[in-house]
């Protein structure tokens, strides 16, 4: 990391701890009769065939139902993209949270709407950050979503300039050309896949 | 053996310098003397040519050091006595020889295996060690020969060591100019294991500065070992041993201390852990005296590593070292002036001002550090941040800090607990009392964090209370049973997953302390929520609560202790659900007949979740080996007899009673148990269940006053109800677990089994029936084997002659017969008995015929591979169980699998991903080039469970490393690729099953191993395709398989791309 060749531009950051909601609470979702009854015998039926062990993808598993990528689901991608910074999580900086997440699933108008928080207003890592947000959903999220990624209204000096950077597809492409900038974007996303586990600290 | 013609021709003739095989093995045998071969060689060692000279001394050194100790020790006595050459004559002689360059490798070769000699005494090893300093020019030697220069040293060093401390300064002065300029890694680990000898013992302070030179130039060590360095020394081997150098003395410090200030600074990475850890070695030996003047230099630059290092494995090395120095400046039982440690004191508590930033997560450590290091500081740091803590949190303005400042508590508090609880500590907190004073004010933070609505308070008001629980003899038991009300209300909220599992974590480390408050508090609590009747089918959120509560209080109670409330409290649970449902039942009558339906099954989820957490407790108990499971045996199993025979003998069939799924739950319960029972238990048991089962007579079985009989009707007998045979489970399920021996089992085995199975075999049966005696047959014929010779011949006929190989019979009979028959081979298969493999191969038989019935032979195969078969064949359940009956098994059936190659019919790949994934996998992978196409081509067959098998067994063969292997899987890679596409990428149409989910999900994660494990070379075409595909897959219906798409697709976009 560039720490030592350059001063911080926020040596010491919030670092707020995150805590997973429940993940069935929102899970309980209109459900047929019949899926509600195979639902009823589901978690200790899985249990019983490994021992003691419940594999977390054996949970929640229900036939022919469709589940829609939702807010949760978005933040779950970026949730542990490391800072350029600090050895420390986007969701550890809340530079990123799930209620500043949209997602609308309407047919043919699929669409994500990021808002992100710079640490502090002069923060010279808020397009970085951003770019990487765009480069982890254009490869994570379908081709049929339009995502938009702004910074949090009033977060930022140059709010409007980075805003315009992050959504010009033709900028977008032309900085990923540049191989060292991709280089630390890559870097950025080698904890993306922790999905709420955290590094350091 | 003619010593000399031996040693002429070698001389003359070969240039080799190792001794001929054949003398050095007379030798050894004591069939030649040493003094012969010093005779036959006089005139080569003392010839005037190099050459010749060379190879004989070389010879002589060779045999000298490649003869036994106590051989030579022998010879040399007797050569003393005989002819009056000793060992010190042959010391003398290869010393000379130091002088002559040709010979000194070979001379100080065998110097070093004379040493260890005890006839070799201190003046020898003075006169070699002075020959080596005034003979060898180190320069002027190969690294070998520098090393024997070495290597002699260390000889002399661990047999004569007083010889050289007698020599003094004259020894340590000569030593450091061999030592100098050493570069080779191999000599240097000699190096400076006699440097650390030197600098403890010999007290060289003359010579320190030489000495320090010639350690501290090495440091920090920049080594890395070659790719095939043949003596296979790495970095850390060096680090270590000049690490053991550097802390020998406390007389380095004033010279080391500025070299290690200036050395962290500026290094990098690996150095800069290196500089860290060495320091943290050092410290303790240099000492407070010569540590003090520097502590605020090592302070500030510590300070910088602990607060900005973004690597946490420097931090960490930092934290130690910090804690090192603290240890260092105040060592206990004297007074010291703690002005450094106030001034470090200060700056924390400057940064904690600002708990929620990250300065304050190191400042918190760096306090804990304090508290960890010294009883004095860590009290006088407790007594200046707490207050400080206390102040902030109630006037703090913005509640989002207060989660911060808990934590911080928290942490404190949990190095405090720690200290105090290591193994070994003296430190106690009776001795320190530093929390005396802030008890209330601790109790009441801890327990208003735990109260407040936000997770961000709750979870370290949580830990810091466990926590202070830890500190031994600091709360009463009033003050734990307070706190243990507040974690109870963490459990029982619905919110928060994490927060309910810390909670829980909570609660079961003080159960670990005191059982009482649990006992006394947390379970009443937990069982007084679970409701009477299961909730409606649309109460989810109840549903969960109640399956929260019980999957709690599985966890609880399985502490020691605890279980027999347990047992009480979920049986008379299950006793009143099933007598409110028999109650129900009547006003049920009336109403709409889908609605009781819907509620019986609600109801029936509700019970097996009781008997469901019950089991788990047990086998949690029996896996943690506690031995106070086997005595709740009498207040379980039999009440859970009389709770399902008495609903399978009443006439009014009670739907909790009679449910099969819940006999299989309470079956599970049973066999656990039953396991842990004494031979004379055993013995007991065994008859009351014979007699209720073959006798028809349950009342001792489920010791009941009341005689119940099921009215002369055997549950085997064929006019019994099916309610009544469904009660052969819980047969099944205490057989299985019992020993199979004569004085407990007292059956005869043919008659018995004979009749067992025509029971399976005739009626029709449900499959938990079925299931249960075939696992009767395996284990039986597992466990009576001797006795089973005539059951066996029987079977041959009236099983697989007439049933299983009979095309007229019905499928599902012919199914039943080859299942049955392969349970029953696979008993006999795991003592490696010899009827085992000629059964299974049969099987392979039926592939020929055509029809429905080959395709379920074939995945009849899976029994071999089943887990409960795994679980009931094993050495806890009393079976026979002979090592490397796979290997064997598999060995057989492999090759006939994937014999008959482009033949392969459907069968045989049916075959195959029913048992591949219990084949071994050193088998699998010599049979690679063979498998993996059978793999590729089974994964188009539309069996999703068995493209799962198929699936794992692909990511086990890439996961491992083997180059035969990876030949076979990069020639094959990109037909691989293409296929796991085409089964991870969703298709419209499919009936989408839990297996189909489970297959997309797992091809894909397949799929993205390869860059781990497949040269870019061989996949780059492949790429961009992967790429666009996955693009479709990361839009999956199904949340589990995007995850793995998204997973996999990153790590192909990063596929090549310069690291």
């Amino acid at each position: 990391m560039a720490s030592s060749a350059r001063p911080l531009d926020n040596s010491n950051p919030t670092i707020v701890a995150p805590t997973a909601q429940s993940s069935s609470t929102h899970s309980f979702s209109k459900a047929s009769q019949k899926t509600k009854l195979q639902r009823l015998w589901q978690e200790e039926g899985t249990e019983e065939l490994d021992g003691f062990a419940v594999g977390p993808h054996a949970l929640a598993v229900e036939e022919d139902e469709a589940e829609y990528i939702d807010e949760q689901e978005v933040f779950d991608l970026i949730r542990s993209i490391t800072d350029p910074e600090h050895p420390l999580t986007l969701e550890q900086l809340a530079v990123v949270s799930a209620a500043q997440i949209k997602v609308s699933n309407k047919k043919g108008y699929e669409r994500v709407l990021i808002d992100f928080t710079p640490t502090i207003p002069h923060c010279s890592m808020a397009t970085l950050i951003g770019l990487t947000l765009r480069v982890r959903l254009l490869r994570a999220l379908p081709p049929r979503y339009k995502v938009d990624i702004r910074i949090t209204e009033g977060a930022h000096q140059s709010e409007n300039a980075v805003n315009k950077q992050l959504n010009d597809k033709e900028r977008v492409h032309a900085a990923l050309e540049n191989s060292h900038l991709l280089g630390v974007v890559e870097g950025c996303l080698a904890t993306a896949h922790k999905r709420g586990g955290t590094i350091g600290v | 053996m003619d010593v000399e013609r031996v040693c002429r021709t070698h001389i003359s003739s070969s240039d080799d310098l190792k001794a001929p095989a054949e003398l050095v093995q007379a030798v050894q045998q004591g069939q030649v003397g040493l003094l012969e071969v010093v005779r036959a060689l006089g005139e080569y060692i003392t010839s005037t040519e190099d050459d010749v000279r060379r190879k004989g001394v070389a010879l002589l050194a060779d045999v000298v050091s490649n003869t036994s100790k106590d051989r030579i020790n022998r010879q040399a006595t007797l050569m003393q006595t005989s002819s009056g050459i000793s060992a010190q004559v042959l010391a003398g002689f290869f010393t000379d020889k130091l002088d002559d360059h040709e010979s000194v490798p070979f001379a100080l070769q065998a110097l070093v295996a004379l040493a260890k000699l005890p006839t070799f005494g201190s003046g020898e090893s003075v006169k070699a060690y002075r020959s080596v300093v005034e003979n060898v020019k180190m320069r002027s030697h190969v690294q070998s020969t520098r090393y024997w220069v070495f290597s002699l040293i260390d000889t002399l060093m661990a047999h004569h060591r007083d010889a050289l401390k007698n020599m003094g300064d004259d020894f340590v002065a000569s030593y450091v100019k061999i030592a100098q300029g050493e570069k080779d890694p191999r000599n240097l680990l000699l190096g400076f294991s006699i440097m650390r000898v030197i600098l403890i013992e010999f007290d060289p302070y003359l010579h320190l500065e030489d000495l320090f030179d010639i350690v501290f130039c090495y440091f920090p060590i920049t080594f890395r070992p070659p790719p095939d360095d043949p003596y296979g020394i790495t970095s850390d081997d060096l680090k270590m041993a000049l690490r053991k150098c550097m802390a020998s003395t406390p007389r380095f410090a004033p010279l080391a201390m500025p070299v290690f200030l200036e050395k962290l600074g500026p290094s990098l990475g690996a150095s800069k852990r290196d500089v860290l850890q060495s320091l943290t070695a050092c410290i303790p030996v240099y000492g407070q005296q010569a540590i003090q003047g520097y502590a605020s230099d090592l302070w500030d630059n510590l300070k910088t590593e602990i607060f900005y290092s973004p690597d946490a494995q420097i931090e960490s090395d930092a934290l130690e070292t910090f804690r090192a120095m603290v240890i260092a400046l105040y060592p206990e039982g004297k007074e010291n002036s703690i002005d450094t440690a106030q001034e470090i004191i200060k700056e924390c508590q400057e940064l904690l001002k600002e708990p929620e930033k990250s300065k304050a997560k190191s400042a918190t450590k760096i306090l804990c550090g304090l508290i960890s290091a010294s009883p004095s500081v860590g009290r006088f740091a407790i007594s200046q941040v707490m207050p400080q803590l206390f102040r902030q949190f109630h006037t703090e303005s913005e509640i989002p800090h207060r989660g911060p400042i808990l934590s911080v508590i928290a942490d404190l508090i949990k190095s405090l607990s720690e200290v105090y609880t290591a193994p070994g500590s003296t430190r106690s907190h009776e001795k320190e009392k530093c929390v005396e004073n802030y008890r209330d004010e601790l109790l009441s933070l801890l327990s208003s964090g735990m109260e407040s609505a936000s997770p961000a308070q709750q979870m370290p008001g949580l830990w810091g209370a466990v926590h202070l629980c830890q500190i031994p003899k600091f709360l009463t038991a009033e003050e734990v049973s307070f706190l243990v009300q507040k974690i109870n209300d963490l459990l029982l909220q619905l919110d928060f997953e994490d927060i309910r599992k810390a909670a829980l974590d909570g609660l079961v480390e003080i159960s670990k302390l005191t059982s009482k408050p649990i006992e006394e508090i947390t379970l009443p609590l937990l069982f007084g929520k679970l409701p009477d009747t299961a909730p409606a089918l649309d109460a989810e959120a109840e549903r969960q609560q109640y399956q929260q509560i019980l999957a709690s209080v599985a966890v609880l109670c399985a502490q020691p202790g605890l279980l027999e409330i347990m047992i009480l409290r979920i049986l008379s649970r299950l006793e009143s659900l099933a007598s409110s449902c028999e109650n129900g039942e009547v006003e049920q009558e009336s109403t709409d007949q889908d609605d009781a339906t819907v509620k019986k099954e609600c109801n029936a989820a509700y019970a097996f979740s009781l008997l469901h957490s019950l089991l788990s407790t047990i086998r949690r108990k029996v896996a943690d080996e506690h031995h106070d499971v086997a005595k709740h045996f009498d207040r379980l199993v039999p009440r859970l007899f009389d709770f399902f025979v008495s609903g399978a003998t009443s006439s009014t069939a009670n739907p909790i009673k009679v449910d099969v799924r819940l006999l299989s739950a309470a079956a599970s319960i049973i066999e656990t148990i039953t396991q842990t029972l004494s031979k004379e238990r055993q013995v007991k048991f065994a008859a009351v269940l014979m007699e209720a089962y073959q006798g028809g007579d349950f009342t001792q079985l489920i010791s009941n006053s009341v005689d119940v009989r099921t009215n002369g009707t055997s549950v085997f007998s064929s006019d019994a109800s099916e309610a009544l045979q469904n009660l052969v489970i819980l047969f099944s399920a205490a057989l299985v677990a019992l020993p199979g021996d004569a004085d407990v089992l007292q059956i005869d085995c043919d008659a018995w089994l004979t009749s067992l199975l025509s029971w399976y075999l005739t009626g029709s049966h449900n499959e938990p029936q079925k299931t249960a005696v075939q696992l009767i047959l395996a284990s039986i014929v597992n466990k009576r084997a001797p006795d089973v010779g005539s059951f066996l011949e029987r079977i041959e006929q009236e099983l697989w002659a007439t049933r299983v190989n009979n095309p007229s019979l019905s499928l599902i009979d012919r199914v039943n017969a080859v299942e049955a028959w392969l349970w029953i081979a696979r008993g006999l298969l795991v003592r490696n008995h010899a009827s085992a493999l000629p059964m299974i191969v049969r099987v392979f038989e039926l592939f020929n015929e055509g029809g429905d019935f080959v395709e379920h032979a074939a995945k009849s195969l899976r029994i071999l591979a089943d887990k409960t078969g795994e679980r009931i064949l094993a050495k806890d359940h009393h079976c026979v169980v002979k090592p490397l009956y796979k290997q064997k098994l598999y060995n057989t059936l492999l090759p006939a699998l994937i014999g008959n190659g482009a033949k392969q019919s459907t069968a045989y790949l049916l075959a195959l991903g029913a048992i591949i994934n219990t084949i071994p996998k050193s088998l699998i992978l010599s049979e690679l080039s063979k498998v993996l196409p059978m793999i590729m081509r089974s994964l188009s067959l539309s069996d999703p469970e068995l493209r799962c098998n198929m699936l794992e067994v692909l990511t086990m063969i890439l996961e491992v490393h083997d180059d035969n292997a990876d030949k076979v899987l990069h020639a094959q890679a990109s037909s691989m690729v293409d296929r796991l596409l085409t089964v991870g990428v969703y298709k419209q149409g499919v009936p989408d099953t839990p297996a189909a989910i489970r297959s997309r999900a797992s091809a894909l994660r397949c799929l993205g191993i390869f860059p781990d494990v497949i040269r870019y070379d061989a996949l780059h075409p492949s790429k961009s395709k992967v790429v666009r595909e996955l693009g479709k897959a990361v839009d999956d219906p199904k949340r589990l398989v995007r995850r793995e798409a998204v997973d996999t697709r990153s790590k192909w976009y990063k596929y090549g791309a310069a690291v």
